[in-house]
């Protein structure tokens, strides 16, 4: 059955869609004019899934002020899920999905020093679809030592279930990011960035929630003497998030650069979290090799309502109001060390510059509110080719 | 006088660790045998009983403080380097690509969507990147 999402879940799609629109907006290279194709493969594979992730992106100058961008990308699931029963026992269920991702936008560039911009982005599979519509802009200030930029998304998202056709829950959602970027000397910058968003979602399993997951609970009582059952996984119907981060990067000389990064999150749900990144960077003959040693980590506490199980709640009979199998919702701290490769060749052929790269990288999460499976270790892998023109 | 050593000792150590605000290294500290060891042979009595461990969602929560301080810093270095202009041929080391966390933006998408689907956490994320400041 391919219908389990358990793993690379729903929750991602909407707001990673949102990001992307941003991040393609706020690409550098857009706003120099230049165009440059980009095709890439990326690998996760865990001890429970392995995606597949061909993608190719292009954006082309239509004139020295007007940028236009477009990409497609697929992600190709594949993997066996963990379902608990009502009796506790997993089991294994394999699965197999595919997931189609296209965008388009466009930048302008109204003054040499603002520039403005509107982005459309779809994702659909077989029981999933969303829509995502981001208008951003910004601009230099202070003598050209600081950039700010601004964006607004928008996004409708429709949950459905290939088992059963009637079902189908709709939801949406708004983004506002606030980025900043400042120069503090000849060899340092830095760059802050706020993000608040809300998401909208039906009442029958709620934001985020798996159409496809139950939930074992136990009548009123004690977990021996109580009758078991399971119930569809109902999360709140709503979620207000907001995230800062701060990214600061050093040039050490003789072709090294250091950075560091810290990002706060919170959100209704009660959860906080924690995400540290550092990166180191090393460049050689003139650039045309460039090495990269990264390393993130990161802590979050477990949603209010998340249990390991809700068995042993005491309840009036007709289960938890909101209930989770998510663990993804638990407590949980990951680490993750990866090292990267780029080569550039300038002017090679019709191409004012030809890149290759590749990256690998080992992540561990660990779930420490879960007592089954409560870690996984994943591996990361990709490669890619770019050019400009 | 044994005593005197240690309560003062203890309290450097109470000072110290308040002060910095991060017992997340306080923690760290006492994981890492060797030192603690030494630390304990050298200021502690060995009956000393080991601290007790900390959750980590406590930890984190007091860590949060100091990185709120950490923030306020930074915020006051960038409102202090206002003053210096980089101007435009100066910028050279700052277009070096080294100066960017990724060397594929299709990479760090990628990375993203894989953080959001295996964390409860979204949005915020740190790209960097400055403009040449010469068109």
């Amino acid at each position: 059955m391919w219908v389990q999402l358990t793993l690379i879940s729903r929750r991602g799609v909407l707001v990673t869609s949102l990001a992307l629109g941003w991040c393609y907006l706020n690409d550098p290279m857009m706003a120099m004019g230049q165009s440059q194709t980009r095709t890439r493969v990326d690998v996760y594979t865990d001890e429970w899934i392995t995606v597949v992730s061909p993608g190719a992106s292009g954006s082309v100058a239509a004139s020295d002020q007007v940028t236009v961008e477009g990409g497609y990308s697929v992600d190709i699931l594949s993997g066996a899920t963990h379902v608990l029963t009502t009796d506790a026992v997993s089991s294994a269920t394999h699965f197999d999905e595919v997931r189609h991702e296209a965008h388009v936008s466009t930048s302008v560039l109204v003054t040499p020093r603002w520039s403005v911009g509107a982005g459309y982005t779809m994702s659909f599979e077989p029981d999933y679809a969303t829509h995502a519509v981001t208008l951003s802009t910004g601009s230099e200030i202070l003598d050209r030592m600081a950039q700010w930029s601004l964006s607004y998304g928008i996004s409708f998202e429709t949950v459905g279930q290939v088992t059963d056709e009637r079902f189908s829950e709709s939801g949406h959602g708004h983004s506002l990011t606030f980025g900043w970027t400042h120069i503090l000397g000849k060899t340092t910058t830095i760059t802050a960035t706020l993000n608040g968003s809300m998401s909208f979602c039906g009442t029958v399993i709620g934001c985020h929630a798996n159409p496809y997951r139950f939930v074992p609970v136990v009548t009123s009582g004690d977990p021996v003497s109580g009758i078991a059952f399971s119930l569809r996984e109902r999360h709140p119907d709503d979620r207000f998030r907001g995230a800062a981060g701060v990214r600061l990067t050093q040039h050490l000389g003789s072709g090294f650069a250091l950075s560091g990064a810290y990002r706060f999150y919170g959100d209704s749900w009660e959860i906080t979290g924690h995400t540290l990144e550092t990166g180191l960077a090393f460049g050689a003959w003139d650039e045309r090799l460039i090495l990269r040693l990264d390393a993130r980590g990161s802590f979050q506490n477990a949603a209010s309502f998340f249990r390991d199980d809700y068995r042993t709640e005491q309840d009036s009979g007709v289960g938890p109001t909101y209930r989770s199998a998510d663990r993804e919702l638990s407590e949980l701290l990951t680490g993750q060390l990866g090292f990267g490769v780029a080569v550039h060749f300038p002017a090679v052929g019709p191409f004012v510059r030809l890149g290759i790269n590749a990256r690998v990288a080992r992540g561990v999460y660990q779930y420490d509110d879960v007592n089954e499976f409560s870690e996984r270790h994943a591996w990361i892998a990709g490669g890619g080719l770019d050019a400009e023109f | 006088m044994k005593c005197g050593i240690s309560r003062i000792q203890r309290a450097c150590e109470k000072i110290w660790v308040r002060a910095l605000g991060v017992d997340l290294a306080a923690d760290w500290f006492w994981k890492t045998r060797v030192i603690s060891r030494v630390w304990r042979r050298v200021f502690r009595n060995q009956t000393d009983p080991k601290p007790p461990r900390r959750s980590r969602a406590a930890i984190f929560s007091q860590a949060q403080s100091a990185i709120w301080v950490g923030g306020i810093v930074l915020i006051a270095a960038v409102a202090l380097s206002g003053c210096a202009v980089v101007r435009p041929w100066e910028r050279a080391v700052l277009m070096q690509r080294v100066m960017t966390p990724v060397s594929d933006p299709m990479q760090s998408a990628f990375d993203t969507h894989v953080f959001r689907t295996r964390e409860a956490m979204s949005g915020a994320e740190v790209s960097g990147g400055v403009s040449c400041g010469c068109n």
